[in-house]
This record gives C-alpha cells, sequence and structure tokens, in this order.
C-alpha cells in the first residue's frame, strides 16, 4: 500500500515539471500527492484507534455499581486514574512513542510545506517567459464582464485562443468617478466602473465581493472593490468552459454560474472573433497570434 | 436578597446566580438553538432534492446565514460553556464563580442575543451574507429596503453576544486563576477546566476584534459611517477583522470539546492520559498561534506572495500541536481498560471526525489547492467535520455528565442506538461533499452538469452522480436529525426512572465533581475541598467525625486514609452563610438591553444618539433616589438621605431640561417627539429602564465572599475584582487596537499622505489645538483620580470627594471641549460621519473613546454619591472601587494619547 502511494506521488511530481505551464496540471499533481498522503495518513491513523479501542476493550465481567466495571489498581505499571487524586500524567510512560509519532508528522508536514511552496511558486504570477494576453474581468451583480486590451468592449463571455497564457485582472465594479488611485492606469480606472450607473447617480457605491472562477481551466480570483486580483490560464483544447462565483453576493448568487463562461477558440476562430469585437488592434493580434504560436 | 426558592420553582430560574442552575440554563437553551438551528439545515437540504427549490435566492441566503450564526455563535459555543457553568468550579473545588451576578448576566445576555437574532427574521429578512457577513454586502447600500431593520437587528444582537462573552470571559479567567483548592497548582487543574482557561483566553481577545467589527458594521448601518462601503479597502478590512476573530473562533468552538474528550478518554480507557504535560503544551501553543493564522482564509485576496507563505506554514504547521494531542489520546488507550459506553463511543466518533476534518483542513492550507477548494463543498464538508466533530464530543460530554448533574442514569442501550445513527447519518451527510466538492458553496440550486473524475482511473460520473451525491447527503440529514431525537427522548426519559445515581457512576473517574453527590448540593462538596496534602479532602467547620466520613468516601480507593481532617478544622473560614446566590437584576437589566437593541435597529440616523443622551439625567436621579432609599435602610441611625442625594436629585432635572433644549435644537420639541417613529420610544423606553436596573443593581447588597483559604498562584497579591478589571481592560485594548488598526488599514490603503486633504474638511479647520488641551485635560483628570484614592486611604471625606468632583470636572471640560469642536465641523464645515471615510473614522473612532469618558463619568456621580453616604473612607477595604475606577479611568487616558497623534497631528 505504502509503494503504490508513493509511486503515485512519484507520478505526480513528474507531470508537475513536465507541465509547469498549465495550472490544471499543477493543481492536478499537487491534488494528488495531498490526496494520496492524507488518505494514507487517516487510513492508518484511524485504523490504529479502532484497534487499541477494541484490543483494550475491557471483558471484566464484575459489575461494580450497575453502570460500570469494578476498578482495581493492581498493576503498578499502569497509572489508572483514582477518585480525588492529584490529576497528572502517567509520568514517563508511553512519553516516547509519542515524540517518535510526533517526530514523523513533523517531517510529514515540512515535507507538504515544502511541496506545497514548490507549486505555489508556479503558480504565483504568470510564467515569467509568457508573452500573454490580459483581461480584465469586472464583476458585477449578478454577471462578469471582460474587457480587453483594445478596451470599450464588454463582453459577457470570455472568448480566448488556445494554448495562450491569458492572464486575468480579477476586480469588482465601482462607482463612476470614485476611484483615483495612482496604481492604476486610466484605462483600468474606467473598466472598472459599473456599467448602467452614471457619474454622480449613487455615491460612492461600487458593487460587492464575488469571485470568479472556472473549475475546468483551475483559475480563480476574488473579485473586490477597489482592487485587482491577478490569476491566469491556459486552454488546451478549443470547447467551452464554466464560469462560477465563489463569493456569497446576493440573492442572484446562483445565476452566477455560466455554463459557456470560457470559449476556448482555434486561432482563426478567435481573430475573427477578435477583429469583429475590437478585442485588440489587427496587427498586434495577429503578431502576439504568431510570436506565440506553440509555445505552450 | 439570598434565599434561593427550590428548583420546582420558575422563580428559581429567573433569580439564581449559582453556577450549576446557569449551567442548565445554558444547557436547555443551547439546545433549543440546536433544534432552531437544525431546522434550518434540514430545509437547506430540502432544497437541495430534485425539484426542492421551496425557497428564493433570497430565502436560501437568510436560512444559510442565520444557520451558520446560530449554530457557531448560539449553539456550540454556549452547549460547551454549559459544562463549564456546571464543572469548573466542581473541578477546581470552587463554591461558584469569582463574579456570579455577572454569570447570570452572562446567561440572560446570551439568551435575549439569541433571541433578536430570531426576532431578525420577522423584521423583514435577517442578514442574506452567511455567516462570515462579508462586505461590503453587509452594509445598507446592498441589504434590500424590506430587511435593512432586520439587519440591524441581527448586527446588534450579535454585538449584545459579544457582550456576553467578554464578560463570561473574565469570569472564568478570574475564577480559575484565583479560586482553586487549596493545593491544586494550576498544572494540575483537569484537563476540560485547562481547555476552558484556554478557551477563554482566545475569547477575551478574538470577541473583541469581533466587538470592534461589529461596532463599525452597527454604526456603518444605524450612523451612515462608511467603513466597509469604502472602496480603499473597506471590504478587506471586514474580512481582517472577522477573521482575526473567526479564527481563534473555531478554535474557541473546538477547545472544551477537546477537553472533554480528553476527560472522557481517560475515564473509560482506565487509564491517565498520556504525555499529559504536552498535550497542555500543545494546547497552549494552537491557543496562541491561532492568531496569526488568520489570512489563510483571504488567500486569493491578492495579498503578497511572502505573506501568503507565512500563512500556509502557520496554517499547516499548527496541525502539529493536533497531532500531538491526538497521538495522546490514542496511546492512552494502549493497556486500558477500554469500555464502550455511550460517552466513549461519542468521544471515539468525534475523534475519527477530528482526524478526517484536520486532514482536509491541511488540503485547504496548501495555498494552490485553496485558490480551488475556496468558497466550495470541500470547504463546507471540512468545517463540518472539524465544528461537528466539537459538537459530537460534547454530546459524549452531555452522555458522561448527564448522571452528575441530574443524579439518574439514562438508558445505554438508547444512548448507543443514538451514537450509531449520528454516526452513519453525519458520514452520510457530510462525506458525499468531499466527493462533490466541486460544487460551489451557497448555491441554492446547483442542477446543472458537473462532472466528477475517478481518481487514477478514466471513469467520470456525470450530472447524475453529482446529483446522487447530493441526495444522499440530505437523506443522511435526515438520519442524523433524527438521531437527536432518540437522545431528548432518552434523556426526558430517564429523568424519571429510578436508577439513581450516587457519586460516579463510572469507574477510574479522577477529578473532584466526582466525589461529591449527584446533582451536588448547593455549595457543591460536603466540605471545603483542599488537595494540601496530595490527595482531595474536606475539610468541615463543624464536626469532625463529620468530615472523616466524606473523606472516606472521597477516598474510596483507600479508606484507610482519613487523618488530618481534625487538626485543620479550626483555621476553616466559613463563608457559605453569608453568600448570596439570588438576585432580580441580571435578568432585568439584561431584558432591558433587549428592548434597547430591539428599538434601536429601527432608528434614523439623526435619532440614533437621543436615547442615550436622555437616558443620562435618569441615571443621575435614580443614583440620588435609589442611593438615598438604600442608604436610610441600611442606617439605621441615619435621619435620612445626604445632601449629595438630594443634589443629584435636583440636579437631574435642570440637566434633563439642558438636554431637552439640544433636541430642540435639532429636531424641535414637538416636532421631535411627534415625527419619531415607534423605535425610538422603544429604545428610549428600554434605555431608561435599563439605566435604572445598572443602578438598582450596583446598589444591590450581593455577598460574594473573597475566597480564602484556596490556591491563586499566579494572582495571589490581587483581589478578584482587581483581576478583572485588568482583564476587561486587557480585551478593550484590543477593541482599541481594532479601531485605530481599521482607521490606520484604510488610510494606508488610500495612499497615507493626503488623507485629510481629501477629507470634505478644510485644511484650516482640521487644528490640532482641540485634541491638545484635551490630553491636557484627560491627565490632570488622571492625577485627581490618584489623589482621591490617597485621600480615601487615609479616610479623608472631603478630600476624597473633591477630588473625585475635580475629576467629573476635567472629564467634563474634555467633553464640552470635543462638542465645541464637533460643532464646528459638523456645523460650520459640514464634515460629518457620513461625509467620507475620513469623517467616518475620525468620528467614530474619537466618539467610541468618548463614549468610555462617559461612562467614566458615570462611574464618578456613583462613586460620588457612595462617599456620601461614607463608603469608602477608613481602613475600610472599599476604596478599593476606587482604585479600580482609577484603572479605568488611567486607562481610557492612555488610549487618547494614542488618538490624539493618530488624528490630530499625522
Ligand atoms: C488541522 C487544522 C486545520 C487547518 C489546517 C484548517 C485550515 C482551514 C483553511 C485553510 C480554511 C479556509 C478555507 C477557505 O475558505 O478557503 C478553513 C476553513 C474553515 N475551518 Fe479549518 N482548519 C483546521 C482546523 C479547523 C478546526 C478545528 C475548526 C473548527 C472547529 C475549523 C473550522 C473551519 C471553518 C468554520 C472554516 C470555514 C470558514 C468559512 O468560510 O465559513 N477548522 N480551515
Ligand atoms: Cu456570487
Ligand atoms: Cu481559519
Amino acid at each position: 500500500m505504502l509503494v503504490t502511494g508513493t509511486s503515485l506521488s512519484l507520478s505526480g511530481l513528474t507531470t508537475v515539471a513536465q507541465a509547469s505551464e498549465n495550472p490544471v496540471a499543477i493543481f492536478d499533481s499537487l491534488y494528488t500527492a495531498f490526496l494520496v498522503l492524507g488518505t494514507l495518513v487517516g487510513v492508518v491513523v484511524i485504523a490504529y484507534i479502532l484497534y487499541n479501542a477494541w484490543t483494550y476493550r475491557s471483558d471484566d465481567s464484575t459489575q461494580d455499581g450497575e453502570y460500570d466495571i469494578e476498578e482495581t489498581h493492581d498493576e503498578e505499571s499502569v497509572a489508572r486514574p483514582q477518585l480525588g487524586e492529584v490529576p497528572t500524567g502517567v509520568g514517563k510512560a508511553g512519553g516516547k512513542k509519542l515524540f517518535v509519532s510526533f517526530a514523523i508528522s513533523a517531517i510529514a508536514v515540512l515535507g507538504l510545506i515544502t511541496f506545497a511552496y514548490w507549486n505555489l511558486l508556479l503558480v504565483e504570477g504568470t510564467p515569467d517567459d509568457a508573452d500573454d494576453m490580459e483581461i480584465d474581468v469586472v464583476a458585477n451583480q449578478f454577471n462578469y464582464t471582460y474587457d480587453y486590451p483594445g478596451g470599450e468592449n464588454e463582453a459577457e463571455v470570455l472568448y480566448v485562443p488556445t494554448d495562450r497564457v491569458i492572464t486575468l485582472n480579477v476586480t469588482s465594479c465601482h462607482s463612476p468617478g470614485t476611484l483615483d488611485r495612482g496604481e492604476y492606469t486610466s484605462d483600468q480606472i474606467d473598466s472598472m466602473e459599473c456599467p448602467n450607473v452614471s457619474e454622480g447617480e449613487v455615491e460612492n457605491v461600487g458593487n460587492v465581493w464575488h469571485s470568479w472562477s472556472s473549475p475546468d481551466l483551475r483559475a480563480s480570483g476574488d473579485a473586490i472593490p477597489g482592487q485587482y486580483t491577478e490569476t491566469w490560464f491556459v486552454a488546451d483544447e478549443p470547447g467551452t468552459y464554466r464560469v462560477v462565483c465563489r463569493e456569497l453576493c446576493g440573492s442572484g448568487h446562483t445565476s452566477m454560474n455560466v455554463e459557456n463562461g470560457v470559449v476556448a477558440l482555434e486561432d482563426s476562430e478567435f481573430e475573427d472573433w477578435c477583429l469583429e469585437n475590437d478585442c485588440m488592434a489587427e496587427e498586434e493580434l495577429t503578431n502576439w497570434l504568431d510570436r506565440t504560436e506553440g509555445e505552450s | 436578597m439570598s434565599g434561593l426558592p427550590p428548583k420546582s420553582s420558575v422563580k428559581r430560574w429567573l433569580v439564581t446566580t449559582n453556577h450549576k442552575d446557569i449551567g442548565i440554563l445554558y444547557l436547555l437553551t443551547s439546545l433549543f438553538f440546536l433544534i432552531g438551528a437544525g431546522v434550518l439545515a434540514l430545509l437547506i437540504r430540502v432544497q437541495w432534492l430534485p425539484g426542492g427549490s421551496v425557497l428564493t435566492g433570497a430565502e436560501y441566503n437568510q436560512v444559510v446565514t442565520a444557520h451558520g450564526l446560530l449554530m457557531v455563535f448560539w449553539f456550540l459555543s454556549p452547549f460547551a460553556f454549559a459544562f463549564a457553568n456546571y464543572f469548573v468550579p466542581l473541578q477546581i473545588g470552587a463554591e461558584d464563580l469569582a463574579f456570579p451576578r455577572l454569570n447570570a448576566m452572562s446567561y440572560w445576555l446570551y439568551l435575549f442575543s439569541g433571541l433578536a437574532m430570531v426576532t431578525s427574521f420577522f423584521q423583514g429578512g435577517t442578514h442574506q451574507g452567511g455567516w462570515t457577513l462579508y462586505a461590503p454586502l453587509n452594509v445598507p447600500a446592498f441589504v434590500p429596503r424590506v430587511a435593512e431593520i432586520g439587519e440591524t437587528t441581527a448586527v446588534i444582537g450579535l454585538a449584545l453576544f459579544v457582550t456576553s462573552v467578554t464578560l463570561g470571559s473574565v469570569n472564568f479567567l478570574t475564577t480559575i486563576y484565583r479560586m482553586r483548592a487549596d493545593g491544586l497548582r494550576m498544572r494540575d487543574v483537569p484537563l476540560f477546566s485547562l481547555s476552558i482557561l484556554l478557551t477563554v483566553w482566545m475569547m477575551l481577545f478574538a470577541f473583541a476584534a469581533l466587538l470592534a467589527a461589529s461596532i463599525l458594521l452597527g454604526s456603518d448601518h444605524l450612523l451612515g459611517t462608511q467603513y466597509f462601503l469604502s472602496e480603499s479597502g473597506g471590504s478587506l478590512l471586514w474580512t481582517h477583522l472577522f477573521w482575526f476573530f473567526g479564527h481563534p473562533e473555531v478554535y474557541i468552538v473546538f477547545f472544551p470539546a477537546l477537553g472533554a474528550l480528553a476527560e472522557i478518554v481517560q475515564t473509560f480507557s482506565g487509564r491517565r492520559l498520556v504525555g499529559r504535560k504536552w498535550f497542555i503544551i500543545a494546547m497552549a501553543l494552537v491557543t496562541i498561534q491561532s492568531f496569526i493564522v488568520w489570512m489563510h482564509h483571504m488567500f486569493l485576496t491578492a495579498i503578497n506572495l511572502p505573506i501568503k507563505t507565512v500563512f500556509m506554514v502557520t496554517t499547516i504547521g499548527i496541525s502539529l500541536p493536533f497531532d500531538l494531542m491526538v497521538f495522546a489520546l490514542i496511546y492512552t488507550m494502549i493497556k486500558g481498560k477500554v469500555r464502550w459506553t455511550t460517552p466513549f463511543l461519542f468521544a471515539l466518533g468525534a475523534l475519527l471526525f477530528f482526524i478526517i476534518g484536520g486532514i482536509t483542513g491541511v488540503f485547504l492550507g496548501a495555498i494552490v489547492l485553496d485558490y480551488q477548494f475556496r468558497g466550495t463543498y470541500w470547504v463546507v464538508a471540512h468545517f463540518h467535520y472539524v465544528m461537528a466533530s466539537g459538537a459530537v464530543a460534547l454530546i459524549g460530554a452531555l452522555y458522561y455528565w448527564y448522571p452528575k448533574m441530574t443524579g439518574k442514569m439514562y438508558n445505554q442501550f438508547l444512548g448507543k442506538a443514538h451514537f450509531v445513527l449520528a454516526f452513519i447519518g453525519f458520514n452520510m451527510l457530510y462525506f458525499p461533499m468531499f466527493i462533490v466538492w466541486e460544487t460551489p458553496r451557497r448555491y441554492s440550486d446547483y442542477s446543472s452538469q458537473v462532472v466528477w473524475e475517478v481518481p487514477f482511473t478514466d471513469f467520470a460520473i456525470v450530472d447524475a452522480g453529482f446529483t446522487v451525491f447530493h441526495q444522499i447527503a440530505t437523506v443522511g440529514a435526515f438520519l442524523f436529525a433524527a438521531s437527536f431525537l432518540i437522545m431528548f427522548y432518552n434523556l426526558v426519559k430517564s429523568l424519571y426512572s429510578d436508577r439513581t445515581v450516587e457519586e460516579s457512576p463510572w469507574a477510574y473517574t479522577g477529578s473532584a465533581e466526582w466525589a461529591t453527590d449527584s446533582p451536588p448540593p448547593l455549595e457543591n462538596f460536603p466540605g471545603k475541598p483542599t488537595f494540601a496534602n496530595g490527595r482531595l479532602n474536606f475539610l468541615t467547620g463543624t464536626e469532625a467525625t463529620d468530615g472523616g466520613v466524606e473523606v472516606m468516601e472521597a477516598d474510596r480507593s483507600e479508606p484507610a486514609t482519613d487523618g488530618g481532617v481534625a487538626s485543620q478544622v479550626e483555621e476553616l473560614p466559613d463563608h457559605s452563610h453569608d453568600a448570596d446566590h439570588a438576585s432580580w437584576w441580571p435578568l432585568l437589566l439584561s431584558a432591558g438591553l433587549l428592548v434597547t437593541a430591539l428599538g434601536l435597529s429601527g432608528l434614523e440616523q439623526s435619532y440614533v444618539l437621543w436615547p442615550f443622551v436622555l437616558s443620562v439625567p435618569v441615571f443621575v436621579a435614580a443614583v440620588g433616589v435609589v442611593g438615598a432609599r438604600r442608604y436610610v435602610a441600611s442606617n439605621p441611625e441615619v435621619s435620612g438621605s445626604t445632601t449629595t442625594h438630594k443634589l443629584l436629585v435636583l440636579g437631574s432635572v435642570p440637566l434633563l431640561a439642558g438636554l431637552l433644549a439640544a433636541f430642540h435644537a435639532q429636531h424641535g420639541i414637538v416636532d421631535g417627539f411627534t415625527e419619531a417613529n415607534r423605535y425610538f420610544f422603544v429604545a428610549l423606553g428600554g434605555l431608561v429602564y435599563t439605566v435604572y436596573a445598572f443602578v438598582a443593581m450596583g446598589y444591590e447588597s450581593f455577598e460574594v465572599p473573597e475566597p480564602e483559604l484556596n490556591e491563586a498562584w499566579p494572582f495571589e497579591g490581587v483581589t478578584n475584582t482587581k483581576l478583572g478589571m485588568w482583564l476587561f481592560l486587557g480585551s478593550d485594548i484590543i477593541l482599541f487596537g481594532a479601531l485605530v488598526g481599521s482607521y490606520v488599514f484604510i488610510r494606508f490603503q488610500s495612499g497615507w499622505q493626503d488623507w485629510w486633504h481629501d477629507a470634505g474638511l478644510p485644511e484650516a479647520a482640521h487644528q490640532v489645538l482641540p485634541g491638545l488641551i484635551n490630553t491636557y485635560l484627560l491627565l490632570a483628570s488622571s492625577f485627581t483620580v490618584v489623589l482621591a484614592l490617597a485621600y480615601a486611604r487615609r479616610g479623608h471625606k472631603r478630600g476624597t470627594m473633591t477630588f473625585l468632583g475635580l475629576t467629573f470636572l476635567g472629564a467634563l471640560g474634555f467633553l464640552a471641549n470635543k462638542a465645541y469642536e464637533w460643532n464646528e465641523f459638523i456645523n460650520h464645515e459640514g464634515w460629518t460621519q457620513t461625509s467620507d471615510v475620513m469623517g467616518s473614522t475620525f468620528f467614530l473612532s474619537t466618539g467610541i473613546h468618548a463614549a468610555h469618558v462617559i461612562i467614566g463619568m458615570v462611574i464618578v456621580v456613583f462613586l460620588f454619591s457612595r462617599a456620601s453616604e461614607g463608603a469608602y473612607w477608613g481602613e475600610d477595604e472599599d476604596a478599593h472601587t476606587i482604585e479600580y475606577f482609577g484603572l479605568y479611568w488611567h486607562f481610557v487616558d492612555i488610549v487618547w494619547l494614542f488618538l490624539f497623534p493618530m488624528f490630530y497631528i499625522l
């Protein structure tokens, strides 16, 4: 059992190395490793508890009172509780075992932390050399809109080309004219404004906290009023992917569950869509698509 | 009042301050909330049956929210504190808690805060944003109009609950530190009581952060401040405040269960806990570490990599001390005499649940996994495994201690049947959630397809599989709920059975609660418990032979030991006659607060402060009237009230007139009252009554003997009240820390520098001088308190009263100066707490400080009146009251020394 466990998690490790460019694979390998290890630990510990509870069950038949066995304090080696004693432990007994098991779990925990940290570095920020496309995701009650580098267009579905690194800057929309913070470009600030609200109409009211997530692409980011959260993904296959909201955002929270929230297209189809919708300047787009062809 | 009516009388349960009675009250009330929250849980699951959409989105959100809040706050913690109330004094050999009336108040505030929460449902709807109340969904701008009052009630209910918890924490800490039986060192305290000690330490600080959060939120609702609406980090601010409280909270609900687990495993393994010392050290470590893991709830909020990493390490690392505790419990069973009784089964089940919950928590701690798990049923399953592990362990505790509390044994078969059904039901309910963990959390409907891929195979379950797992969960929910019916039936029926229990029905019990009758008598033990010669003995003040018999009872295993009793009889102080056990005021005062809270929930912004303001003269008059009455009643030799009493009564009239004039200035006296809504009068009536009850309670003579002949390390040098005051101020530090922290956080998020310039306040108006003057005034008034104390100690009545009076004047000057400054801001510059978030932080932070000043003045009025009655002069211990007030007053002063630079200079 132990052997299969290790080999499985080892195969998990190799997958990471190969597919460090895709959060789906990174997640899968880490999840698999945790699942195998966690199940192993859980099963062993639970079995051991049950084993002990069963093995040392008392079969004393002499009933003292009506409800429990007769108390005996004959074996010197076992510290049995006595009524009225100053409650101390058992002295040294069992201490060594306790330390050994503690040491083992400490090593396991340290290992897990290291492994988890290494994986964290892989998903944190887009890969260094990635030539990505950045898209802003603006959450609202109760939908998401997507702003492409070309600006202006507020698509309700996220169209992306396959096999490219797509970086999302997720935020929740805010009321026009209220956000004026040095860290953002005026483009970004514009795109964060709540649609259908014009300046001065509602004072200081942005939107609430949402959490954009595409489970299949393993990309998530909290959509928080007044700030951006970054996440990224690569869609391997053309097709549609679900988008859900993962932070309770009001009565319509459930409806923020869009089956075709992300549509991944072949290059040529994406090009058509993009040009039609001003998602990027034509020249820039073709350059980018060419440049990144077959990169990931 | 001292006589306690018999248990059959309803009155007993309304007036009692005895810890065992209050324990029973907690138990019944928490079970009542368990049923309520449980019904809501079933509603949630019914929603998930095919075609089961019984609730709309908004209703579903309310149900989810109320279920979470009620279970965590009004069931789980109070359920644990039922046992804490009942058994901590018994385990440490005390007669009661340190402050019995305060304990009764904790209970009533707990009950009433829960009722407020329930009421909120009927005020157009309760909160809809989940028990985590994320911002800005929790502020009026996003609350449906109809539910505005209900939401506010829920927030105020939460604040009342926090008050109850804070009083309770101070009480338990003082008790455990200062009232242990002679010879019972801190490290010898039984594990359940130790776990309560650590729990209340966490409570003291964590709940102060929640208090700050709920004050800010309440103020956003009632006063129109803009903390959580602010786009400069308002929503993040909420998550920081909430989770700084929230993570310790998950251990707060779990620790008592852990203590109970240790006791149960120890007893039913017939073996002392292995590695007891390390177990305790591990618990203490978790207590501290619990305050540095909170950001693991915020991994997806774009906090930077180093911080995230630190929190990942602390989070996964916190599983290590837990590992040690679990192993200690397991090894205790080895070579034991393990009896599979009902309590043991529940303990075993809880241990298994906890292991599963803990392991899946480690998954969540790994950030990359959490990115995907956040907001899914993985989280739901994880925390139910851990929290329900706590609940299941405490149900075990109920079966363990039920015979002690009632003197009756329940039906063992039904107990085991309850366990089996609960165990199966629980796993059917929550395990499937791990399998279909991709389900988004808090969705009211999720019928669309989801694929579950079976790991390591090509096998996948599509759509139907998904719903099937949720349907299994729903069936499990009903089984789990049904199992509790067995419990209720069994426990109620057994009360009337003839299965009586003497001291201890179980073999191998150790701690003191098992050495007395079941149920224990009012004064708990047959004599004064002591561990001075290494074992539990009871000293009796009367006949040595009586004591001897009792000691033999306690020492069943070694009947030969009975010496050493007679020799100690003489020194024994006997307080049992003058201790009081009954008072109406905790109930009445808390009821007043409930009425006030309900009134406040519907107030319009411009009316919010008026009930408070207008009840001040009532307070002054009440001190005069009640004081005079008590004075005359308790001093037969005096002919009438003192001049101070008369002055107070007379003075309250012009004071009222002055305040009404101010009311007139804002609203017009006639229009103001005729246009006020109903809630205004409810709030006003409630507060006036509360103020009266407060004074009456202050004047009630309620005898609680300071403990003697006991172990009080490390606080031998102080009295109970002084320690209580210190602890209370400790939590107040966190409150102000959180307020100042919120200001710093928001200001930092919006770029620190230009803060006041961005505010709707002209730069010229933002002046340092008023703040500086107030700093001097407060410092001076601190000095006068010191002098008042010095004079009181020398028995100098005039000096005492003069300096108390000067302190009052200093505070009055402080307020007058502040009123002038605020008037400038509000009426001339048009800059208020609603103008911008700068205004919000300024007015609220300094306003809460001003409220502390006013409370101080209120106490001075009270002290002044008592001083005029001759309370503090002479060698009398009573001068302490002035000392304790001094502590508070210096604290208020020091807080200002932080606020002044923060809000005036920087
Ligand atoms: C081994 C120890 C534990 C670890 C490593 C751990 C870790 C975590 C993490 C990382 C989360 C955040 C999940 C998310 O929202 O993305 C979480 C949630 C939670 N945990 Fe734990 N946990 C542990 C033990 C406990 C215990 C003992 C309890 C309670 C008795 C508990 C109760 C909760 C609750 C209530 C939540 C959900 C909060 C919410 O979003 O409503 N956990 N845990
Ligand atoms: Cu949502
Ligand atoms: Cu946590």
